[in-house]
């Protein structure tokens, strides 16, 4: 009944990813969905995605990111938090279609946040209103964290954040 | 408020939805009602905005949903897999679906408390809700769906992998939350006890359209066709053919049965289909009156607290019946039909 497709575009609106999960949450702000992380072990510096791994994918259809929780595999431990810089989210049927403008930021379960792909990011050619934006909707989900309010809710119970990049 | 227009909506190349069609009144709650694959769930999420139908309309107070996104329509949505959050304690699994609200935080907490007070969890908030029973998992996740107060709320199935004795008490919790909320809500399942112990409207659902609708005690005083009468498990079908038009009496494998018909007129020689339904029956000894009397062979009987439910093999067909007073599996016996207990369906 729940399943949803989650359609991932570049800045430019072609597709890079589509994939299935369930909706958990509907309401005019958030789309929030479950899925699993399918494709093999991804080692990265700040994180290790194995597959089977609990992603909660929060998509905002007013805010310029979404931002996956992600747990291993059944368990109820926190891998951390990647956020995407994104367009606002369209959803249309069982569709929910995200642009992304490849800046992203890592918020670890202590709270560290680590800023990636800023290069990229400088490379594309947004129009000045949609760099604005994506500025914005950074901030946002740094002071998000920093004040431990929703989708990071979990660090109220941890330690005091740092910043690291 | 929900009106359901001309619905139309193929699965693989079959129809599966063909032309259904229904309304919800303020306040109700309405059971979509059909055995699996009937196209329930696909109807909830073309409401819901989750698929689109291929012909027809959704509309929400005259407008049609069409053009409104899913996440735009205000409707709450409770599925089978309930999906809590386990790594947030139950008030904040209750107060997710507020807090994108700007509400403050003490005014979220506030109505997050007053819904788990509402599914009678009120001292459940800082529990985590692994440590929940599945009952309990359950009323949280009722809880959280009518927390932001939708417009609609919808049921896929929410009971389906509870046990029976634990769906019963939620039924009943279930319909008294409803009805002190007066939140409209559609109900899906394919269970037909459930769907009469929660509706105040059956809706079912057979070959892609709307089969009967009508209260519970409406559709069991007349089921209205064979199909009906068969899903819901409402007694036996026989055929018969009309012997005297009025009043009606026709001759069936079982005897000469003396339905009760709703129909202006049934012509002598007319074939029909009559509900012989499970009731209470008097033994009959001395064969005075012929109508309505069946004879065979007592099958199994099981006791059911206030009455003894007994199965009759009349060679044709197996009727069931209810007896004060227990009577040995094998003893031939003669049983008379209350006038009630047989229905003309055509």
């Amino acid at each position: 009944m729940s399943e949803v497709t989650v359609v991932k575009r570049d800045w430019q609106g072609r597709e890079v990813l589509r994939w299935t999960g369930r909706a958990l949450h509907i309401d005019a702000d958030e789309i929030l969905v479950e899925a699993r992380f399918a494709r093999p072990t991804l080692r990265l510096p700040y994180l290790t995605l194995a597959q089977g791994d609990r992603m909660l994918e929060h998509y905002y259809t007013r805010r310029w990111y979404n931002v996956f929780e992600i747990y291993a595999g059944e368990s109820s431990q926190l891998k951390g938090w990647y956020c995407n810089i994104a367009r606002p989210v369209r959803m249309h049927g069982g569709l929910i279609e995200s642009e992304d403008l490849a800046l992203d930021l890592f918020v670890s379960p202590e709270g560290n946040t680590l800023l990636l792909d800023e290069e990229e990011f400088a490379g594309l050619a947004l129009s000045h209103d949609d760099r604005a934006q994506a500025a914005a909707g950074l901030a946002d989900l740094q002071a998000l964290a920093r004040e431990h309010r929703p989708p990071f809710e979990a660090l109220a119970q941890r330690g005091r954040p740092r910043e690291r990049g | 408020m929900l009106e359901v227009r001309e619905v139309w909506k193929s699965y693989e190349g079959a129809p599966l939805l063909r032309g259904l069609s229904f309304h919800l009144a303020r306040g109700e709650t309405a059971c979509l009602l059909g055995p699996s694959g009937s196209g329930k769930s696909t109807l909830l999420r073309i409401i819901a905005g989750l698929e689109p139908a291929e012909a027809g309309q959704v509309l929400w107070e005259e407008q049609d949903l069409a053009p409104v996104a899913p996440h735009a329509r205000g409707f709450g949505l409770m599925f089978q897999e309930y999906a809590l959050f386990p790594h947030r304690n139950v008030l904040e699994n209750v107060a997710f679906g507020l807090r994108m609200q700007n509400l403050p935080k003490a005014e979220t907490d506030t109505r997050a408390r007053q819904a788990l007070a509402r599914v009678g969890l009120a001292d459940f908030s800082q529990r985590r809700v692994t440590d929940l029973s599945g009952g309990e998992q359950q009323r949280v996740a009722l809880a959280r769906a009518l927390a932001p107060r939708p417009r609609l709320l919808m049921l896929d199935e929410p009971l389906g992998s509870l046990d029976r004795g634990l769906r019963d008490q939620l039924l009943a919790d279930l319909r008294r939350i409803l009805a002190l909320d007066g939140t409209p809500a559609l109900y899906v399942t394919h269970d037909q006890e459930e769907a009469l112990a929660i509706a105040d409207r059956l809706l079912l659902i057979h070959d892609g359209r709307l089969q009967r609708s009508g209260t519970p005690a409406q559709v069991y005083a007349d089921p209205g066709d064979a199909w009906v009468a068969q899903f819901l498990n409402m007694g036996t079908l026989v055929p018969a053919r009309v012997i005297h038009s009025s009043p009606l009496r026709a001759q069936s494998d079982l005897g000469i049965l003396a339905p009760r018909c709703t129909h202006t007129h049934h012509a002598v020689g007319e074939y029909l289909t009559l509900l012989v339904r499970r009731a209470p029956v008097t033994l009959e000894r001395a064969a005075r009156r012929r109508d309505n009397l069946v004879r065979g062979i007592v099958q199994e009987v099981s006791f059911r607290g206030d009455s003894y439910r007994a199965t009759l093999d009349c060679s044709t067909h197996r009727v069931a019946f209810e007896l004060p007073h227990p009577v040995a599996p094998g003893t031939v016996l003669s049983i008379h039909l209350a006038p009630e207990a047989v229905l003309c369906l055509k």
